[in-house]
């Protein structure tokens, strides 16, 4: 065994041969989604904000994944590890092209987030539950409102708070009993029209409760912090992957192992920067969408997915360079067999927090909670969707990868990781485009959200390949290369 | 094997015992006795040593296929104990939910399906090893508790079919081991008493 060391040849992990031009490829792809783009935000401005954003989240956090990668491996003192390291610090890394990518979403940011102030078109549409009754509304309506419909509403209370809203609001009682076995779009249209009709004068029950929600919240919802926000997060991301970067590539040609315990070093106060900061942009990207609604695992639950595709990313590329050869005889199937098993838990890790954040709002049933799930499962085709997000993101790949041959046979870990790879798509999908028109049936796929992705993933990709001809592919400077070349799962 | 059963008990030793002072050493006299088919066999470390399971030709772990089918068992039993308790035998609207309804089911599936892996698990590796058992002849040998320590050991059990003393002697001894020692099993042959000329105890 020990008379096999250093006889590899380093020179070899190189990005040469087939691969060498993958940016080139990668840039033509970015140059075709970003024409498509430009052309689809001319025409649909509003559909280009949110295809644009769910593009960039989806590939956002592939390069959040890969750099929590980098942080764990750090964290731990990882010696498996080195030889597929260098690929995640790559992805990493490409966590600086997604600072351009942000534009479009600076440039739409008004059209995405209700909050921002010109978002009163989707008031009256927001939810089509009724987070309060008439009553309710007037209750806490204006003094000079009330003081017109005084007459009526203290009178006769809660059922009727007005002659001319008393019939709807009984039948919006009958149409609530039925609704949820009834059709999904019938149901939702008339909702809606009863939307109209139940305006007491004090005007829509649900502009009033929202209005005043969003005046609470506008202390963190508001403009400048948001900006600051989005400053603060690609600071502390960018920081992180180029130092997390230039300490490997540094050792490649030092050879010092003492930048190896300086990475680690760097890891600890890393890997807190790292957790709030994907937290509240999970908050702020994509929970904001829909301001009325909140859960506080929100953030755990985006970063599982990013987790889950990242790991399925450098599964797929170090097969593919293995393949081709730039990585022949670095990554071995023991090495396959522990991202296997890391992508298995953090995909378990996914569907329990998954699971406890839909447990949890569908026990307490709380209006403003249960709106997300209820414009997921409630409308098509958001409830076939999301029956295929429990089934393709959980069901099947868990039972395709649980046994350790499965992860062995790298073939079967291919497939199950290009099936994780696309439902992380899906999901990003899922979590983003009901947004688009909120609560209301007939949403379809529009050549944007293509377009949208090619554009991002062409330009992360060609940054990311484009970074691999110039650095060695494997930390050939690390001290615990020899100890990953031999490794072996016990 | 017939030729050995015609000996009496006590010149029957239940194992060999070679001693190594590395564990290269230890995995090199594995392979050797993979490759002479000997499949009773074990080695003896203070450390696991990779690569040690291919080198002495181990199977793949049933472990899995025990654990596995009684994990599903957890989550079929909770789903039917949830089903009969609160949709048919006694239906109890809480929260107003519907009295079945899977959302809450699932944890108790989850929790019973950990649970029956777990006890499958240990139970299971429990009866793969064949344990528990209070005793085996190797701690006969005085020599032996420096496997615990800075020693490697290669045993090979007298019930494998390849089993021959003179033969598996000398094939121990061409992996250069640093003492071999032949061990009686003392505990069923009643060894560990004195043997008196009148029989009893």
């Amino acid at each position: 065994m020990s008379a096999k060391e250093c006889n590899h040849d380093t020179s070899k992990w190189k990005l040469t041969g087939s691969w060498a031009g993958a940016w080139k490829i990668f840039a033509g792809i970015g140059a075709l989604g970003l024409a498509g783009a430009g052309v689809g935000y001319t025409q649909d401005p509003k559909r280009f904000a949110f295809s644009w954003l769910f593009a960039f989240i989806t590939v956002l956090l592939v390069g959040l994944g890969a750099l929590f990668f980098v942080l764990v491996q750090r964290l731990t003192a990882a010696g498996w590890s080195v030889t597929v390291r260098r690929t995640a610090e790559f992805f990493a890394l490409g966590l600086i092209a997604m600072v351009p990518l942000f534009a479009p979403v600076l440039l739409t940011m008004n059209t995405l987030f209700p909050w921002l102030g010109h978002g009163e078109e989707h008031g009256g549409s927001h939810s089509s539950i009724q987070l309060v009754t008439p009553a309710y509304a007037q209750d806490h309506a204006p003094a000079e409102a009330v003081a017109t419909a005084e007459p009526v509403a203290t009178a006769e209370g809660a059922a009727a708070p007005t002659a001319e809203g008393a019939a709807p609001a009984a039948a919006k009682a009958e149409e609530h009993a039925t609704e949820h076995h009834g059709d999904d779009a019938h149901g939702a249209a008339a909702h809606a029209a009863q939307g109209h009709g139940a305006h007491g004068p004090a005007g829509d029950p649900h502009e009033i409760f929202e209005k005043k929600a969003l005046e609470k919240k506008a202390p963190y919802l508001n403009k400048n912090f948001f900006l600051i926000r989005v400053v603060f997060y690609f600071a502390v991301w960018v920081f992180l992957a180029v130092r997390l970067f230039g300490y490997s590539t540094a050792q490649d040609k030092s050879k010092d192992p003492k930048l190896t315990l300086a990475a680690q070093r760097f890891a600890s106060p890393a890997t807190f920067l790292y957790a709030i900061t994907v937290t509240f942009a999970a908050f702020d990207w994509i929970m904001s969408l829909d301001p009325m609604w909140f859960s506080t695992i929100f953030g755990v639950v985006i970063f599982a997915c990013g987790v889950v595709a990242s790991y399925a990313v450098l599964i797929l590329v170090t097969l593919a360079l293995r393949k081709s050869g730039p990585l022949d005889g670095a990554v071995t199937v023991e090495h396959y067999h522990d991202l296997g098993k890391l992508m298995f838990g953090f995909l378990v890790f996914w569907a329990y927090v998954s699971f406890s954040q839909f447990m949890l709002i569908w026990y307490a049933a709380l209006p403003e909670e249960t709106t997300f799930y209820h414009n997921r499962w409630d409308y098509e085709p958001w409830a076939n969707v999301s029956k295929a997000i429990v089934l393709f993101h959980f069901v099947v790949p868990f039972f395709w990868t649980i046994s350790r041959n499965f992860k062995r046979n790298v073939g079967r870990l291919q497939i199950g990781a290009a099936i994780l790879l696309v439902m992380h798509v899906v999901d990003i999908y899922w979590f983003v485009m009901p947004n688009f028109q909120l609560g209301k049936p007939g949403f379809t796929f529009h050549w944007l959200d293509a377009a949208c992705l090619l554009a991002v993933v062409g330009v992360y990709g060609a940054f990311v390949f484009h970074r691999m001809t110039q650095f060695p592919l494997v930390p050939i400077g690390d001290p615990r290369l020899e100890r990953s070349l031999h490794f072996q799962n016990a | 094997m017939a030729q050995v059963d015609k000996d009496t008990e006590d010149n029957t030793p239940a194992l060999l015992l070679a001693e190594y002072g590395s564990p290269g050493e230890l995995l090199h006299a594995a392979e050797k006795f993979r490759d002479a088919g000997y499949t009773k066999f074990d080695t003896h470390s203070p450390f696991p040593i990779h690569g040690m399971d291919a080198a002495m030709g181990l199977p793949d772990s049933k472990l899995g296929l025990i654990v596995f089918p009684i994990g599903l068992t957890g989550t079929t039993l909770a789903f039917l104990m949830m089903w009969w308790m609160n949709g048919v035998d006694y239906p109890l609207v809480i929260g107003g939910k519907p009295p079945y309804s899977l959302p809450s089911q699932i944890p108790v599936m989850f929790e019973l399906t950990i649970l029956f892996s777990a006890f499958a698990t240990v139970f299971g590796m429990l009866h793969l090893n064949r344990l528990p058992r209070h005793h085996h002849p190797l701690f006969n040998s005085e020599r032996f508790k420096g496997f615990s320590d800075d020693k490697f050991f290669l045993s090979v059990e007298s019930s494998d079919p390849k089993w021959d003393l003179e033969r598996t002697k000398k094939l121990l001894e061409s992996t250069h081991p640093t003492h071999i020692e032949l061990v009686y099993d003392d505990d069923e042959g009643g060894a560990d008493f004195e043997p008196s000329p009148q029989g009893g105890h």
